[in-house]
């Protein structure tokens, strides 16, 4: 007989363990209260990558007289732009769909409860409700944006990462509170669209978990664009709510008057109504639910994965975790392995890292040799002028191998991998130094990296 | 002040002429703040990032502390003297570029508490023998 496997949660984690499990002869059905892909696919990643590529289109198109390019007069239609985000997210959720449908996963519009430890109920749109029973439950049921009480959610003027990708207009002015990643993307998709912004970021630096000389040159490059940046700096309270316009007091006694606030200052989890004290689930003091290394939680057959469990909220990990949830559940032993994990931020620069940096390897007490390299040296990067940011190396200095990376500059996103797999499979900044990297292209700054670690870069002119 | 070849040199500053360290030195006070001459930077071209110490750490005499670094060339740091660092120069944080544009001013990089002020003033370069080392210099470089 066939294991019966209920899913909470389609997002990038509820999905991937729904199709692991069916592809190891499980029975599915996944559950979904809105819409399929969760919070990546509708309200997250996706839409905001989508509208980042057209202002990345739209500044190009203003610097095009530098590559001798002469253009005419450049006009933004938001309303387009909006609409081809939601062309893109339509086509991805048909395409999840057609994923279901091959996987013969029963995919249940509504919203899930655990109403025993093997019974989940599902109340669909119209109140008609069904029981389901399963032998293993994975809870996905993920997060959302963090709301603090000095602000009114009711008010126009006040918005979450969700409201701002349903914004008609571009606003002509916004406060953004929090530079993380997701603050520092927004700022980065509105900004080239005219919009004039604050950042207010209590911690003393943009990026609070990224390595220090990232943050501080994004920050330079944010104040270059216009975009004011206050760090160490708190919103004390609201001064003013008016249709149009808001007026926030900074904990340095400045008032500062904006259109629109995006508060995105983190994420909460959804774990609240969706049953877990009736099957008995236990969370933390904050409500992410605790599991163990096979992502089950302290009730046997119920597994946690994704933002719901806390620790590193970004869809890449959760879609792992649900793999080994998914593995567990179907008899193979399986470990979430954290090691390796790289994070990016789709910035303008963009920025990714992966294991440690210099400051957590200094912390850790591992003796290490960073290898650094500007792309402002690097041929392929002056031909596409975009010449901002660097590669480094992180290389324990007795064993040689890579122990991180970080990157700032244009498709950083992409160029983390080969420091990932080096960092995953313990290879050396000499065997990096010593691979063919092909000329002309931005990856010949990793070499230059592992070669500079041992201080033999060939492009870097060696000083004092 | 004198300009040799176009680079500037303050006579009332002691150097730091040791291997290419370029470094000047300016004692205020009974401390000792540093930076990179005018000839280092302008050798170095456009400074994106320096690398800094922090505040209470300690640097010797002639030995590296930091790195300032530009597109094409990365740049070893040298303490003109021995000693405890008390401040640096957070502005470079958001403008590097000052390392260039006001390389004795506000490009400056850090503020030491000597530890041993006379015996070290003694290895720099000083008044007529800087302006002279600076000549040396730029000849070299031509």
């Amino acid at each position: 007989m066939k294991k019966k496997v209920i899913v909470m949660g389609s997002g990038p984690g509820g999905y991937v363990s729904a199709i692991r499990a069916a592809q190891m002869g499980a029975e599915v059905a996944l559950i979904e209260k809105d819409r399929a892909g969760g919070t990546c696919n509708n309200i997250g990643c996706i839409p905001t990558k989508t509208l980042l590529n057209s202002v990345e289109i739209l500044s190009k198109i203003k610097k095009a007289e530098d590559y001798g390019i002469e253009v005419g007069d450049v006009n933004v239609n938001i309303t387009e732009m909006m609409a081809r985000k939601e062309r893109v997210v339509a086509g991805l959720q048909k395409s999840l769909n057609n994923l279901f449908k091959s996987n013969k996963i029963r995919f249940l519009k509504g919203k899930a409860r655990l109403i025993d430890p093997t019974t989940v109920e599902v109340e669909k749109e119209g109140g008609e409700k069904e029981s389901i029973s399963a032998d293993d439950i994975i809870i996905a049921t993920g997060s959302d944006p963090a709301k603090i009480p000095i602000f009114d959610f009711d008010q126009p003027t006040v918005m979450t990462s969700t409201d701002a990708l349903y914004l008609k207009e571009v606003p002509r002015s916004m406060i953004i509170l929090g530079a993380g990643a997701i603050g520092c993307e927004f700022a980065g998709i509105f900004n080239p669209l005219g919009t004039k912004i604050t950042m207010v970021e209590m911690m003393p630096q943009m990026l609070p978990t990224e390595d220090r000389r990232i943050a501080i040159q994004l920050k330079r490059i944010f104040n270059r664009r216009g975009i004011r940046v206050l760090t160490g700096t708190k919103i004390e309270g609201i001064s003013r709510y008016e249709q149009d316009s808001i007026t926030a007091k900074l904990d340095n006694g400045e008032e500062i008057t904006a259109e629109k606030i995006l508060v995105s200052i983190g994420r909460k989890p959804n774990s609240s109504q969706i049953g877990l004290d009736e099957a008995s689930v236990k969370t933390d003091k904050r409500g992410y639910i605790k599991v163990n290394e096979t992502m089950e939680t302290n009730v046997e057959g119920i597994y946690a994965i994704g933002d719901v469990i806390g620790g590193v909220m970004l869809a890449h990990v959760a879609s792992a975790e649900g793999i080994v949830a998914a593995e567990n559940i179907m008899g193979n032993e399986s470990k979430m392995d954290y090691g390796v994990i790289p994070s990016c931020i789709f910035t303008s620069p963009e920025i990714a890292s992966v294991g440690i940096n210099p400051a957590q390897a200094k912390e850790r007490n591992i003796d290490t040799i960073v290898g650094r390299f500007n792309f402002l040296g690097s041929s392929k990067a002056q031909a596409m002028g975009e010449t901002e940011g660097f590669i480094q190396l992180v290389v324990d200095k007795n064993s040689d191998k890579i122990l991180g990376g970080q990157i700032m500059g244009a498709h950083a996103t992409d160029l983390i991998h080969e420091i990932a797999l080096a960092v995953k499979a313990g290879i050396t900044s000499e065997e990096i130094g010593s691979t063919v990297h092909a000329h002309p292209t931005l990856s010949e700054a990793i070499r230059e990296c592992a070669e500079n670690a041992h201080g033999r870069a060939i492009h870097l002119i060696k000083m004092g | 002040m004198v300009e040799i070849e176009g680079y500037l040199v303050l006579e009332d500053l002691y150097y730091l002429t040791t291997e290419d360290a370029h470094i000047w030195a300016k004692v205020e006070d009974g401390k000792v703040r540093s930076g990179v001459d005018d000839f280092g930077q302008r050798q170095m071209g456009e400074v994106v990032y320096v690398e800094s110490p922090s505040v209470g750490d300690k640097v010797e005499y002639n030995k590296g502390y930091g790195t300032i670094e530009s597109g094409k060339a990365t740049k070893d740091l040298y303490s003109p003297v021995s000693g405890t660092i008390t401040e640096i120069n957070s502005k470079l944080d958001d403008e590097p570029k000052l390392v260039n544009d006001d390389p004795y001013g506000e490009g400056w990089i850090v503020l030491i508490e000597p530890s041993n002020l006379d015996a070290d003033l003694k290895n720099l370069l000083h008044g007529d023998a800087a302006v002279k080392w600076m000549r040396e210099e730029a000849e070299k470089a031509k």
